[in-house]
């Protein structure tokens, strides 16, 4: 797939020229009064500041109540034998958070087969995965999936992992090593209170093991008919007592996808990834993090391109180069037993260079600080100031261009959140907003209430509203990009371009009636304003304009239970509905606007079904099946289907490891997702075959 | 012009309204408070208890790459214990031996370390984690351990009453090579039979 169907995404024209009368565009003045009431929000914030310094202090006054870690740290086995504990562990009680959260472990990752992040997140109930070529992946929460997605925040030990280019997140480049994943946590719904802009329909957070975790030498290698040869390897060692790191390096090489005549698709991929990471705590209340990785890919690729003066669209096939390093350091500070703060720093770099039609160099510069403190018994308050800096420079060509060519955003942030207990332990509140700003559109805010009733141990019903953004990409505001369709024709960025606008309703209970099972159900209600539109330039039939003139609602319902049926054997059965519903605003209804609304409509599965089981065999054998049902994709006309992956791994001794996984067996090929836009051999829908490796893993 | 907010003047007023509206809940809330005693988790006091053990056992020299190599805590069964073990023996050393905190991954690797936690949910591996012991100086702690007498671990945490005890096997105890203080054996609950 190449860059230029990538930015196609934003939204297929479908060749149909309607002419409409123009609006004038407009830049949004930024609001006076808002401009005014600029010191007043610092004044609250430094009040903020001014207070949990108070409340660190007045903390310590009360520590003689508060048993914490250092005081137990330094009692003897005589005192430690009058401490009263609470033995209320997760294993009894339900999960407390307020919202729809999904949590995924290494083991859970681990024993799927996943061998990339998309394939681990499709373990997630609610969440839409499909596979659209080698290394190309679709993925959504409740709705909007494209391989362009846009409403996703994806997060990797808090470095962003989206691309300001179109507000989505290559997925081909963006993979560790897996099996330095701690867990991947997923929210589905609005996060934005927390992670602002683009956190609009869930927030995808992949946390990776402490290197004191990752202790040792681990190795592991493998192949298969698409996988066709793989292999990672990690150190890890201490320095002192107390200084852990590892290093690590992985090399993939994937075979392509099928088109539907059996042939290859040509979207076969290698890539190569090193890192670190080092966790030092020189004391008890500080811990200091630096991590760093740095890849190379190549990713083969075949699209249509325009090479003027030649009228026609010329089927093109390259290798597109990808790469990049990033780094990040953190810094944890406990203040008290329960006051913190952190301080992050990262810097990203990634270069995507296919040379005919798209070449971009991406700098990215992120400055997070967090502070989290408890006020008195009942509130603890988190609030925190980010600032992020990104560059980009383009390179121009005929099918892809952006004016300016290149671009210097910056991003202003700030958070305030209280967690309030109204009856300790029965009802909690959550309320707070963030507030942002961007070059594109000035002053975002993005205000959430989550209310949180645990009548019993076994149960709990929360309910949050939400206002969440998307804000606008260099896409959406500067790009050029000419289809490669039947008719030449131009779709433009737009300067006086909206953020489109979410306020989602929730509802969701949690129950454990027994130790055994546990059951989880969300429904939720998303009303969105100022979706992307394209609208017919008046000017210039051959021109089409991005503008914010859709909008709609979504709703429907996420359920997922796990069972462990017997000490060795667990069951996972989940289901999700989603329904959409998305209008015009034009007072003329227009084809174009019609061709889009049945795009967004008719890429996301209606219903999905799936059930995981987890054995656990005699003499270190495991066996884990998932069968899958995804409702039809009307707009690729992609009928609905089941799959189903399976593993069966056997641990030989403490060292040795081997792994046997089929992914899709069901199907020789079938296609998951298509490419959206249309006509060029790369607009095809592509197959995904069936998939069958060997992985052999060693550590000591 | 329907992408001309309306009401764009008006929303800041009430966005800021709305902060300080928070802000007065905020402190009202956080006044009325009555002190009441943080109670700290289980796994907080069971990772002051193996510190606490490290310094009532005596290893043999031998069971020591050097003088000043490190006493290693490990832990098998997935980490209850969150960041606090790790946390707790940051900087901290008994007998001049710096303390090493080391989370294992599958039984067959727990041989290397002085003190061993398995936690609850690795005690299916039991007899994996024994066979891979066998012979090594490792102090082997568990916790709620059905028939913990005729287990062939050494230490075994129980929770009585809201509070944690601990009981030694020392049948157990005395097949390794190292000594564990009278003084411990002297608090310990002694195991049902």
């Amino acid at each position: 797939m190449s860059i230029s169907t990538e930015i196609a995404v934003l939204h297929g024209i479908n060749g149909i020229l309607i002419m409409k009368q123009a609006r004038p565009k407009r830049r949004r003045p930024e609001s006076e009064a808002a401009k005014r009431r600029i010191p007043m929000a610092w004044f609250v914030m430094f009040l903020m500041i001014f207070i949990n310094f108070r409340m660190a202090a007045a903390d310590d006054l009360a520590a003689t109540n508060a048993v914490d870690l250092s005081q137990l740290a330094n009692m003897d086995i005589s005192q430690l034998m009058q401490v009263k504990v609470s033995i209320l562990g997760p294993s009894t009680s339900v999960s407390q958070t307020p919202a729809a959260v999904s949590v995924v472990t290494l083991d859970q990752i681990q024993r799927s087969g996943a061998m990339s992040l998309p394939e681990a997140l499709r373990l997630v109930p609610g969440l839409d995965v499909a596979q659209v070529g080698a290394s190309q992946w679709a993925v959504s929460a409740r709705g909007f999936n494209d391989t362009f997605a846009d409403k996703l925040l994806v997060l990797q030990d808090g470095r962003d992992l989206y691309t300001p280019l179109y507000s989505g997140v290559f997925w081909d480049v963006s993979e560790t090593m897996m099996e330095d994943i701690d867990q991947i946590e997923v929210v589905r719904g609005p996060g934005a209170t927390l992670w602002g802009a683009n956190a609009m329909n869930g927030v995808i957070n992949v946390i990776t093991k402490s290197a004191a975790d990752t202790q040792g030498l681990l190795a592991s290698a493998g192949g298969g008919n698409q996988e066709r040869a793989f292999a990672s390897a990690r150190y890890g060692g201490v320095i002192g007592s107390n200084l852990f790191y590892r290093v690590y390096g992985t090399y993939e090489n994937r075979d392509a996808t099928m088109l539907p005549d059996g042939s290859g698709a040509d979207n076969s991929s290698q890539m190569a990834r090193g890192g670190f990471r080092a966790d030092w705590s020189p004391t008890m209340e500080n811990a200091i993090m630096v991590q760093g990785s740095g890849y190379a890919g190549w990713l083969d690729q075949v699209f249509g391109v325009l090479m003027p003066p030649a009228p026609e669209v010329v089927t093109n096939a390259e290798e597109m180069k990808v790469s990049g390093a990033d780094v990040l350091g953190k810094w944890t500070h406990e203040i008290s037993d329960t006051a913190n703060f952190k301080l992050q720093a990262y810097y990203d770099y990634s270069q995507r260079d296919a040379p005919w039609v798209f070449n971009e160099q991406l700098h990215t510069f992120d400055l997070d600080f967090k502070n989290e403190f408890a006020v008195g018994e009942r509130n603890k308050l988190d609030w925190g100031l980010g600032y992020r800096l990104t560059h980009d420079q383009e390179v121009n060509t005929p099918d892809i261009s952006f004016n300016p060519d290149n671009s210097t955003l910056n991003l202003y942030s700030t958070f305030a959140q209280d967690d309030i207990a109204l009856i300790p332990d029965r009802l909690g509140l959550t309320v707070g907003s963030k507030l942002e700003h961007d070059d594109y559109t000035g002053f975002e805010y993005e205000p959430g209430a989550r209310l949180l009733w645990t009548p019993t141990m076994q149960q709990s019903f929360w309910a949050s509203i939400s206002r969440a953004v998307r804000t606008p990409s260099r896409s959406d505001e500067a790009i050029s990009l000419a289809h490669p369709d039947e008719l030449p024709v131009t779709l433009l960025g737009n300067t006086a371009f909206e953020s489109e606008e979410l306020v989602a309703y929730e509802v969701g209970y949690r129950s454990r009636p027994i130790p055994e099972l546990s059951v989880d159900v969300t429904a939720f209600y998303n009303d969105y304003t100022r979706l992307r539109s394209e609208e017919p330039d008046p000017a210039n039939p051959a021109q089409f304009i991005l503008d914010n003139n859709l909008r709609g609602e979504t709703y429907g319902c996420e359920a997922t239970a796990t069972w462990r049926m017997t000490d060795w054997w667990k069951w996972q059965p989940s289901y999700s509905l989603l329904k959409a519903d998305l209008q015009t605003r034009s007072r003329t209804p227009n084809p174009v606007d019609a061709a889009t609304i049945a795009q967004t409509e008719g890429t996301s599965p209606e219903h999905q079904f799936s059930l995981q089981s987890s054995m656990d065999l005699p003499r270190g054998v495991t066996f884990d099946t998932a069968l899958r049902y995804v409702d039809q994709l009307a707009y690729f006309q992609i009928n609905s289907y089941f799959e189903l992956d399976a593993r069966l791994a056997w641990q030989i001794n403490q060292n040795w490891q081997v792994a046997l996984v089929g992914q899709n067996l069901l199907h020789d090929q079938l296609p998951e997702f298509g490419p959206t836009y249309v006509n060029t051999q790369a607009g095809q829908v592509t197959d995904i075959p069936r998939s069958v490796y060997l992985k052999v893993t060693c550590r000591f | 012009m329907h992408h001309v907010k309306p009401a764009s003047q008006a929303r800041p007023n009430s966005r800021f309204e709305g902060i300080l509206l928070l802000g007065l809940f905020w402190l009202a809330t956080a006044n009325g408070l009555a002190a009441r005693e943080s109670v700290p988790s289980e796994y907080a006091v069971k990772a002051a208890f193996l510190l606490n053990f490290g310094k009532f056992v005596s290893w043999p020299e031998n069971d020591f790459p050097s003088n000043n190599a490190p006493l290693v805590i490990g832990v098998v069964g997935g980490n209850p214990f969150h960041d606090d073990l790790r946390k707790m023996i940051a900087g901290k050393s008994i007998a001049g031996r710096p303390l090493v905190f080391h989370l294992f991954q599958t039984p067959g690797e727990v041989r290397n370390c002085h003190i061993l936690f398995v936690s609850q949910s690795a005690q299916k591996d039991a007899p994996a984690i024994l066979e891979a012991l066998r012979g090594a100086d490792v102090l082997t702690v568990t916790e709620n351990l059905p028939h913990f007498a005729n287990s062939g671990f050494t230490v075994n945490f129980v929770t009585v009453q809201d509070h944690i005890r601990f009981q030694i096997n020392q049948p157990a105890a005395g097949r390794t090579g190292f000594t564990i203080s009278s003084k411990l054996l002297s608090v310990a609950l002694r195991p049902e039979p």
